[in-house]
């Protein structure tokens, strides 16, 4: 998989407050003018003040400065929501567009590669472009609202900013997944060490299917 | 205001037609497993979550969006209050009179008043539409207003 240019295609979801910008997550540009794809806890559904965080300062191949926190807002708002997967459509007003093939966990078999390409940390105001590469451990069906959807296990730690991260099968860069959080049960959120939730230090992430966004754009 | 008192009136396949297929889709299997309870049905949108799943975003223990609140806005819009009265005279000077458009309309104006998108809404003001069964607008309307009448107690002596 070809790591040039994804930051041409891998940004950050952020909210303007009165204070500056918070970072929310990761989003991807699709392959439909001005459509991102994130997931819909990072924006909880809420407009206001969304914008889409533009560094130039992600460049896979290059050292990436972390004392820069310049870049650009480009105002973004909610296109469409699919509450049940965690999948949440942005929309700007550009004719942008990637050259993204978009499948589904249909398209993967467990033990094969993927690469997973977002900002870890983001939340804390980290705004550095990562790539992991780690393979399915596993298919599974995940419960929202007494509907089941197919969701991928990855062996990978994943931290909070990453929800919205684009997973791509690494031997042709088909779309597949998109990171939604860990295993946690109940959803974690009983206890905080230093902002950190114990429940989420391990590595079984989860990730919704590509499928689910193809229907929604 | 004809194009509220209509929609009220429509069917259920009608309003489904409204929102986007894949929002349909999940409504119409929320129906299916609560034996067509369109509130619960409304509950299940509103309070979706993966299970077992800590999310990674940046914006954690956010106030909910609840049944009821929206209710109240629904409420508002449809039986003439002030605050959306620009709204309901753009539905009523606009040439489409789709239910897509009008649902599109309500939503983004309810939404815009309680922080979410309209995109995220337009499902439930579809169901709690589709919970009214029918009723007459004036009718819904004066029994909303009969139901949050004070009671007041007796002074004692």
């Amino acid at each position: 998989m070809k790591i040039e240019g994804l930051d041409k295609v891998v940004y950050t979801v952020g909210r303007i407050t009165p204070n500056g910008i918070n970072l929310l997550g990761t989003c991807f540009l699709l392959n439909k003018a001005g459509l991102f794809a994130t997931a819909s806890h990072v924006t909880n559904n809420d407009n206001n003040n969304l914008v889409i965080f533009i560094s130039g300062n992600t460049d896979l191949t290059t050292y990436q400065d972390t004392t820069n926190n310049q870049g650009q807002t480009v105002p973004a708002s909610i296109f469409k929501v699919d509450p049940i997967r965690d999948i949440c459509i942005l929309k700007i007003d550009t004719q942008a567009v990637s050259n993204l093939q978009i499948g589904g966990t249909d398209d993967i078999k467990v033990s094969e590669n993927v690469g997973i390409v977002g900002f870890p940390h983001c939340v804390n105001g980290r705004n550095i472009l990562t790539f992991q590469s780690t393979e399915v451990g596993a298919k599974i069906l995940i419960e929202s609202s007494g509907i089941k959807s197919n969701h991928l296990v990855l062996n990978v730690q994943t931290r909070p900013g990453q929800s919205g991260s684009p997973i791509f099968r690494l031997s042709d860069s088909k779309l597949i997944g998109m990171i939604i959080g860990s295993y946690a049960p109940g959803g974690g959120g009983g206890i905080s060490l230093g902002g950190i939730d114990p429940n989420t230090l391990h590595q079984t992430t989860h990730a919704v299917s590509s499928e689910y966004i193809s229907k929604m754009i | 205001m004809e194009e509220l008192t209509n929609i009220i009136q429509s069917d259920q396949d009608e309003l489904m037609s409204s929102i986007d297929e894949f929002q349909a889709d999940i409504l119409k299997t929320f129906l299916k497993n609560t034996s067509n309870d369109y509130l619960t049905s409304a509950d299940n949108w509103l309070n979706a979550t993966t299970a077992n799943t800590a999310k990674f975003g940046g914006e954690q223990g956010k106030a909910k969006i609840y049944r009821d609140k929206l209710l109240e806005e629904l409420e508002k819009f449809l039986c003439g209050a002030e605050q959306y009265e620009e709204d309901r005279k753009k539905i009523a000077e606009s040439s489409d009179k789709s239910q897509q458009y009008i649902i599109g309309v309500m939503s983004a104006a309810i939404g815009k008043t309680i922080g979410a998108a309209g995109t995220f809404i337009a499902p439930v003001i579809v169901l709690l539409i589709l919970s009214l069964g029918k009723m007459a607008l004036n009718a819904w309307c004066e029994m909303r207003k009969e139901t949050k009448k004070q009671v007041t107690l007796p002074k004692k002596t």
